[in-house]
């Protein structure tokens, strides 16, 4: 294959194979309910196609490759809000299995593969190819470093910035496969349509998968959508005006049962222990500050991601009421176990309110070390309160989810409380070394706007000591949790 | 045997790599930074590894196997210290550079280049499952304290 400036060619072509590592991989896991499992089937599916275009590269005429190309500028991008509605309407129709499987192979044949073959040709077409694999290895990984710093610069415009940009390397190998003047401006006026049509098109197709997907949104849209480099947040709104937030595509917040989670997470808490110092771990739509702020004396936010603390401040005001609030607030931009090891602050309630661990990430923010780390910096008398990703019932043939978690807490903490709450789907934790408040006053706190139904189970009652016995507590080196939280939505 | 040992390599470098981004993760931070860190260096030490004379290929596969220890030892001594990611970041580029030395070193092997890659992907792609098992199943510290030394193992396999 005779082409112009190899180097080039391979530069752009590693550039969108890495953006389609950050974003396509990512839009794609979201389309089948993001975890670590689907992200690590995406992603092989992502290496499948290099294994196709490595396997095919020297059967491909110079023909064949332009009218790929052609094909590749044409349904590349679009390619991902089609997945999102072929998803949506697979889940609809109880055909997720069948969904994951198409995706798959939708990666594998049509994404990667076509900008794999052009390595080994150029390599192979070489006569001296230490020399060619030398040079031709260097470009495809200087494009590739490029798309990084292009997802570094970008920020909030990445999504934009990467699509004008992943057009514009397709360009740039058409150049570089030799067409023709007139065909370049072809295949420019291509580019230039889907980008006119594609916002429009992710406009609906977004709309189309929550409406579609998940059974309990009618006519919501979606009002704010944009990739940051931790995750997609989306800020979804239904036609009664009621919004959600949404991190890779699962829900964070949303006015209901998830306001009644803050209320139990950080409500409740914050009026036992009342001229506290908080700390948040986690901010999303921020709501917890409006349950802290009647009874708290500071609080501080560590969040990972500066745009949820963002879009949570800016699309969910009539939760957190930021402008009323009336203590001290400080928001700081860091990764929680950094922060925590690192800050020589201690406070007097430490709120975890972080995603669930569907993914390690998350994962390790539920373990012994890093409960750790908060005990540390934890007062005396100090408080921690957490969620369980599910209900703990002692003895229940569930709660393999539960348990390590809980005897994670268990480890660190001289005491604990679990409150199962009937209303708010979910059971929270209340551990500290000891614990130090009246049960009446946490009984209070809880029936406070009313009366609520729930449960409440101490570390010393004999049935959860019982059931703890010889569970391994949730570590770095047992994040199990993860499996089986992942495992459980694949089976939904 | 041609295919194995590409095979293998790919698959401890995706069990190399996994461990590397765990450990940076547990002891340093989880933001962007250290994925930045591990992925910029990674790339730079492939892409000065492929410019590098093959004939020291085993070296570097040792490098590579060792150099992962150290980093943990930087870790441990400075956890959760930005100030340490220089050092890391170093050490990376040490780690990263047998995967661009493997390919000048095994290119003369298959008489077409693709071959190469292909088996080397296949490799990494069934690395990723495994390194992901066993982070999952039997885990994280485990897989980051057996997995750099596992390539020790490849010197069995590789040919002068």
């Amino acid at each position: 294959m005779t082409v112009r400036k190899p180097s080039l060619l391979l530069l752009a072509a590693g550039f969108n194979l890495v953006l389609i590592q950050l974003l396509i991989v990512r839009e794609l896991s979201i389309t089948l309910f993001c975890t670590e499992l689907v992200v690590m089937l995406v992603t092989l599916g992502y290496f499948s196609g290099h294994l196709l275009g490595y396997a095919l590269y020297h059967k491909v005429s110079e023909r064949a490759t332009r009218a790929w190309l052609i094909f590749s500028l044409l349904f590349h991008l679009p390619a991902v809000p089609a997945v999102r509605i072929l998803s949506a309407w697979l889940a609809e129709h109880n055909h997720v299995g069948l969904a994951r499987v198409a995706v798959f192979l939708f990666c594998s044949l049509f994404l990667t593969s076509f900008y794999a073959i052009f390595l080994p040709r150029i390599i192979d077409s070489m006569e001296d190819r230490g020399v060619a694999l030398a040079g031709a290895y260097r470009a495809e990984l200087a494009g590739g470093g490029m798309a990084l710093l292009c997802g570094a610069v970008a920020g909030a415009r990445f999504l934009e910035a990467a699509a004008v940009s992943y057009l514009f390397a397709l360009l740039v190998i058409g150049w570089s496969l030799k067409f023709s003047l007139r065909g370049l401006t072809f295949l420019a006026v291509l580019a230039g349509l889907v980008l006119a049509r594609l916002p429009q098109f992710d406009q609906y197709s977004s709309n189309y998968f929550y409406n579609h997907y998940y059974g309990w949104f009618e006519q919501a849209r979606v009002i704010h959508s944009e990739h940051t480099p931790y995750q997609k947040i989306e800020v979804v709104e239904e036609r009664n005006g009621e919004r959600y937030l949404y991190l890779n595509g699962l829900e964070y917040f949303g006015a209901g049962s998830l306001e009644l989670f803050n209320y139990y997470l950080s409500g409740v808490p914050g009026r036992i222990k009342p001229g506290a110092r908080v700390l948040i771990v986690g901010s999303g739509s921020m709501s917890s500050l409006n349950h802290l702020a009647p009874s708290v004396s500071s609080i501080t936010t560590v969040e990972i991601d500066r745009r949820v603390a963002e879009v949570g401040r800016e699309y969910f005001a009539e939760f957190n009421r930021l402008e009323e609030l009336k203590v001290p607030w400080n928001l700081v931009i860091d990764d929680a176990k950094h922060y925590l090891a690192n800050t020589t602050e201690t406070y007097d309630l430490i709120i975890v309110d972080i995603p669930a661990p569907y993914y390690l990430q998350t994962g390790m923010l539920f373990t012994r070390e890093f409960y750790q780390l908060v005990e540390d910096r934890l007062s005396s008398g100090g408080l921690l309160s957490i969620y369980l990703p599910e209900f703990y019932i002692p003895g229940s043939e569930e709660g393999k989810i539960a348990r390590p978690i809980l005897a994670a807490v268990g480890v660190v903490f001289e005491e604990f409380l679990v409150i199962n709450a009937d209303d708010a789907e979910r059971s929270f934790v209340l551990a500290g070394s000891p614990l130090k408040f009246e049960l009446k006053g946490l009984l209070d706190a809880i029936n406070h706007q009313g009366r609520r139904k729930f449960q409440l189970l101490s570390h010393g009652h004999e049935a959860v000591a019982e059931d703890l016995a010889g569970v391994e507590p949730a570590s770095f080196n047992n994040l199990r949790v993860v499996w089986e939280l992942t495992w459980w939505a694949a089976r939904q | 045997m041609k295919r194995v040992y590409p095979y293998l390599v790919g698959f401890w470098l995706a069990c190399l790599q996994t461990s590397l981004f765990f450990v940076l993760q547990i002891s340093l931070s989880s933001a962007f930074l250290s994925y930045g860190v591990l992925l910029f260096g990674w790339l730079l030490g492939s892409a000065v590894g492929v410019s590098l004379t093959p004939r020291q290929a085993r070296l570097w596969l040792v490098v590579s196997a060792l150099c992962p220890y150290g980093l943990y030892g930087v870790l441990h001594f400075f956890p959760y210290r930005l100030e340490a990611l220089p050092l890391v970041g170093l050490l990376i580029v040490l780690c990263s550079i047998f995967a661009g030395v493997f390919f000048q070193a095994e290119k003369s092997r298959f008489e077409k280049i693709g071959r190469l890659l292909f088996w080397e992907t296949a490799g990494f792609c069934s690395g990723l499952v495994a390194a992901l098992a066993v982070l999952l199943f039997l885990g994280g510290l485990t897989l980051a304290a057996w997995s750099p030394a596992g390539g020790l193992l490849l010197l069995v396999f590789h040919r002068r």
